[in-house]
């Protein structure tokens, strides 16, 4: 069985290029526009990794984050791929269930590996 | 536009007194001058004493010193006489030749020293008992010009022969007598002094003629017939006279004007002053030169350290008193007479030249100061170049809308001359019109401006034509009334303009003309008026125009004290508490900056040995919590070389209008830096995906699709800020680009949060966490902002929540804040309506606000009632 994961990002011409790219390596992608409608799929849907970008009207990521966080479902591992953010990975990240974060632009084939880099490293801790 | 064309003759001459006076040397120059005073100083009164004194030797000043002399004589106190005079009456006569042999014995016998006998009648019968002088008549040889005696009578025996004559009167007064005259064989004594029996060879000398002496006369046939007792006459000499020479026929000092003196009291008052030793003896030449000399010497001096002004008659008048004590004195004591009429005038005279040296050279000086005065203000300025300002006339009165204007000259022969012109001709004026001159005459002298439809009827409409003068030229300027949307004011700008010229340029005429003719002929004062109306009407413009600039200037003195401080910086003093008039710069600089005293007293002595500038933050005196949007700047002027006109100037440099344009730049690159990565993003992974072999031919084609999407995307984005980054900082200040909303709101939160805590007041905001671009004007929607969250939480109760909140929907973003009390609708759009008749502050910027934001696409309303609160809502353009 594929592993799921879950795009949320507004730019629909991205997102669609990311969905096809992670398609292609075997994944199952599901789109979401904002973090409302991410947060309405999370708890909706199981997916094993979650690509949010920050900067979205309404519900912005973080603000994502924090009411995944506090919605009491399963939270899946996060991998921000944003332009608006540098690539350091913060305790109040980890905290947040960022596992990995991806600065814009990145090579379509290392944002496959660092996506199963992550899924990888929650498996594993999961299975630990 | 006027163009500016080489100088005409009348330019020329109109500034020519400007560029002679701008090469002058003015150092070398300015030491000839103090070496030529100097010069005068002494030269002058030297000259003028000894002119006094070749007057005086000259005999100029000889009647009234014999005045002084007649003065002082008759009526100083007489003595015992020491000549008695006798009178050879009709008996004596009639004793025959023996007489006179009788006469000598009786006059012996009464103890009389020496007779004379002013007759040449006198026979020696038998050896005299006394010396006997005998008077005869001298004439004078008219080829050597020396005298003899007419010895008709030689029949004297041992009698002494002397001349019988008189000196000449002086201006009709006789009150002198020479003790000798030249002869062949050397001297030939006057009887006077042959009688008194002096050294003939003295000068001549004045006769002291008391009134109060009497002079005793006797008969001879008294003496004869031993009326007169043995040894009572003891030590006089006898003048034994004709009853002739007894009737009065002299002008003396005693009746100056009656001729009651007889020359035989003449002679007695002669003979008594030189046995007596009171004959006085006028001052020799030299000791004239030396006295007046000494005299103009002193006053030099004296007036080398006072001014003459002051001292004009206190010194004079002293002078004066003591020279008439002196010479009185010296008259009596020494018998002397001093030259008193050169000695009483040359004060005077002195006085009245260093007077007028003083204040030639005050005129010289002071011209100068007003020369340079005026090339210094005018170093820099238009008005320097006086040659150009009838040009400039014509350019300013095309700006106030005069479509066609000439300036003329009217020479003194009615010919009329070409000056300056913007879009007209000399050819203009009707020539063919005899009335033209008189018309012009007549504009001249009742000043006013008249309708100049006679001077140029080919420009038609209506036109105006008015004497400006400019010194001692006649200019007229016949110019079409102005047309434009304002004639009101625009025929109020050229009376300005004319009327404004006219009086810089009669200036510049009158500060000119101080190298030529016209200056002899007019007061200094005049030329100083005009000077000091023509620097200070300048400097009223200048401190005007200091007053329109926004960055606010203070100039201070080398030691530190204010000099001009223009309206910004006073208003930043007040602000600071601060009084201009007694702050010096470092205190200022204590004050407005957070510099310590002793970097302070470093910053100062450096710049005022160095020169250069420095620049430091200023405090914010409204919110010391929040950095200060302005710069100081303290600049020192000058080189090291001309250290006194070096001036301190303390200037407060407004940085909003760049930090705004800091700021929309720092935006834009945000923005392209933010949403060019995500179509990098989606082009580096479509340009991935199109080339993998996996995809069919739909899917490349629709991946294909989206990359030229995405490039047209980011081609757009790049065209909306790249008007901006390209635009200068004075386009960019006000206008809206894409801003990032959440740090304004929290910007905006921050700056209120203060206000809030002290109120008791809670703000709660409800805004992303990450970048939100929207279309703004930042600081314009910050102060909006903070104007809205300061009105509603000061119209919250304590304990109150004010709410903001920040939505995005369908490419809009609205920022809401609601809360407070309320504040009834009609009410709140009245203060907001009508922000510029004295609303507070927060309405000000709230409606100042809202007119801005009209110019980016958003929009803002407000409501509010008297008990459910208030609140606003910015409707604003999202991108990105």
């Amino acid at each position: 069985m594929s592993q799921s994961i879950l795009i949320i990002d507004d730019d629909a011409i991205l997102a669609g290029l990311l969905k096809l790219t992670l398609e292609l390596e075997g994944f199952s992608v599901t789109l979401a526009s904002n973090g409302e409608i991410g947060l309405q799929k999370v708890k909706s849907e199981q997916f094993d990794l979650i690509l949010l970008d920050l900067v979205m009207p309404q519900i912005d990521g973080l603000k994502f984050l924090r009411l995944l966080a506090n919605s009491g479902v399963s939270r899946p591992p996060v991998m921000i791929v944003s332009s608006a953010i540098d690539e350091v990975l913060s305790d109040q990240h980890r905290e947040l269930g960022v596992v990995d974060i991806a600065r814009k632009p990145i090579e379509p084939a290392q944002l496959v590996e660092r996506a199963r880099r992550a899924l990888k490293a929650t498996h594993a801790k999961v299975q630990g | 536009m006027t163009a500016l064309s080489p100088p005409t003759e009348f330019e020329r001459a109109i500034s020519a007194g400007t560029a002679q006076s701008r090469h002058r040397p003015a150092r070398a120059l300015r030491g000839a001058i103090v070496r030529r005073e100097l010069l005068l100083h002494w030269l002058g009164p030297v000259c003028l004493g000894l002119l006094l004194a070749l007057i005086h030797v000259l005999g100029v000043f000889a009647n009234a010193d014999g005045r002084f002399f007649d003065a002082v004589t008759v009526g100083q106190a007489s003595g015992s006489p020491k000549v008695v005079i006798v009178e050879r009456d009709a008996e004596f006569e009639s004793l025959g030749t023996s007489r006179f042999s009788m006469l000598n014995a009786s006059l012996n016998s009464i103890g009389i020293e020496r007779a004379g006998y002013l007759s040449e009648d006198y026979v020696e019968a038998s050896a005299s008992d006394i010396p006997v002088v005998v008077a005869f008549a001298a004439k004078e040889l008219p080829t050597n010009q020396i005298w003899e005696l007419s010895e008709s009578a030689p029949a004297y025996g041992s009698a002494v022969k002397s001349a019988r004559s008189l000196a000449p009167e002086q201006y009709g007064i006789n009150r002198s007598q020479s003790p000798s005259l030249p002869a062949q064989d050397g001297v030939l004594p006057v009887f006077d002094a042959a009688l008194a029996d002096i050294n003939p060879s003295r000068g001549e000398y004045l006769i002291p003629m008391p009134r109060r002496r009497s002079i005793p006369i006797l008969k001879a046939s008294q003496l004869i017939g031993g009326q007169i007792h043995d040894g009572e006459m003891n030590g006089l000499v006898a003048m034994v006279v004709e009853p002739k020479s007894l009737q009065g026929s002299l002008n003396t000092p005693l009746d100056p004007y009656g001729r009651s003196t007889s020359e035989a009291q003449f002679r007695a008052h002669s003979v008594n002053a030189l046995m007596a030793g009171t004959a006085t003896f006028k001052a020799r030449d030299w000791e004239v030169w030396l006295l007046l000399l000494a005299l103009a010497l002193l006053l030099a001096v004296i007036f080398r350290e006072r001014d003459p002004k002051r001292l004009a008659v206190l010194i004079p008048v002293s002078l004066n008193v003591f020279t008439i004590a002196a010479s009185w004195a010296v008259l009596l004591f020494v018998g002397k007479l001093l030259p008193v009429t050169a000695l009483l005038l040359c004060p005077w005279f002195i006085t009245f030249q260093r007077m007028i040296a003083r204040e030639t050279s005050q005129d010289r000086r002071l011209e100068r100061s007003v020369s340079d005065a005026v090339q210094s203000s005018f170093e820099r300025s238009a008005l320097r170049e006086g040659a150009r300002l009838p040009q400039f006339l014509a350019s300013a009165a095309q700006y106030a809308g005069v479509e066609r204007s000439l300036l003329v000259q009217m020479l003194p022969n009615g010919e009329l001359k070409f000056v300056a012109s913007n879009n007209a001709s000399m050819k203009d004026i009707s020539s063919a019109s005899t009335k033209v001159v008189p018309f012009l005459k007549d504009v001249r002298s009742q000043r006013q401006i008249k309708d100049a439809a006679l001077l140029v009827p080919s420009w038609g409409g209506e036109t105006r034509v008015g004497w400006i003068g400019a010194g001692s030229q006649d200019l007229f300027w016949i110019h079409s009334k102005p047309d434009t949307v304002t004639p009101g004011k625009s025929a109020h700008l050229v009376r300005a303009i004319a009327s404004s010229f006219s009086e810089v340029f009669n200036w510049r005429a009158e500060l000119n003309a101080r190298d030529g003719h016209e200056a002899r002929h007019r007061p200094i004062d005049d030329r100083v008026a005009s000077a000091i109306a023509l620097v200070a009407d300048e400097s009223g413009q200048i401190r005007h125009g200091y007053d329109a600039i926004t960055t606010a200037i203070t100039v201070y003195h080398l030691i530190g004290s204010p000099l001009h401080a223009n309206d910004a910086m006073w208003a930043i003093y007040e602000e600071a508490g601060l009084n201009l008039f007694d702050t010096s710069l470092a205190e200022a600089l204590l004050t407005l900056t957070d510099l310590d005293e002793d970097r302070v007293t470093a910053l100062i002595e450096d710049l005022m040995l160095n020169g250069s500038e420095m620049r430091m933050p200023m405090r914010n005196f409204l919110d010391s919590k929040q950095p200060s949007e302005r710069l100081l700047r303290v600049a020192a002027t000058g080189g090291q070389s001309n250290g006194r006109n070096r001036v301190l100037v303390l200037e407060a440099i407004d940085m909003r209008d760049a930090n705004k344009a800091a700021d929309l730049r720092k935006a834009v690159a945000k923005f392209i830096d933010l949403q060019l990565r995500n179509d990098l993003e989606s082009i580096l992974l479509g340009s991935q995906l199109a080339g993998d072999k996996r995809l069919d031919t739909d899917q490349i084609d629709h991946v294909v699709g989206q990359i030229s999407d995405t490039a047209r995307r980011a081609t757009g984005r790049l065209d909306e800020v790249a008007g901006m980054i390209r635009s200068e900082v004075s386009d960019l200040t006000e206008a809206c680009y894409p801003v990032d909303a959440t740090s304004i709101i929290k910007d905006a939160v921050g700056r209120t949060s203060a206000f809030a805590d002290e109120l008791g007041v809670v703000v709660k905001a409800d805004h992303p966490d990450v970048v939100s671009f929207i279309i703004a004007e930042p600081n314009a929607l910050k102060d909006m902002l903070i104007a809205m969250l300061r009105v509603i939480i000061a119209d919250t109760p304590h304990g109150g929540v004010v709410n903001l909140k920040f939505e995005e929907c369908d490419g809009r973003a609205i920022i809401r804040v609601t809360g407070g009390f309320g504040i009834a609708f009609d009410r709140l759009l009245w203060l907001i309506a009508n922000y510029e008749e004295g609303a507070v502050g927060e309405f000000r910027a709230i409606g100042e606000g809202i007119k801005k934001v009209t110019s980016w696409s958003a929009s803002v309303s407000y409501w509010g009632s008297g008990s459910n609160g208030l609140g606003f809502n910015i409707d604003l353009r999202g991108v990105g």
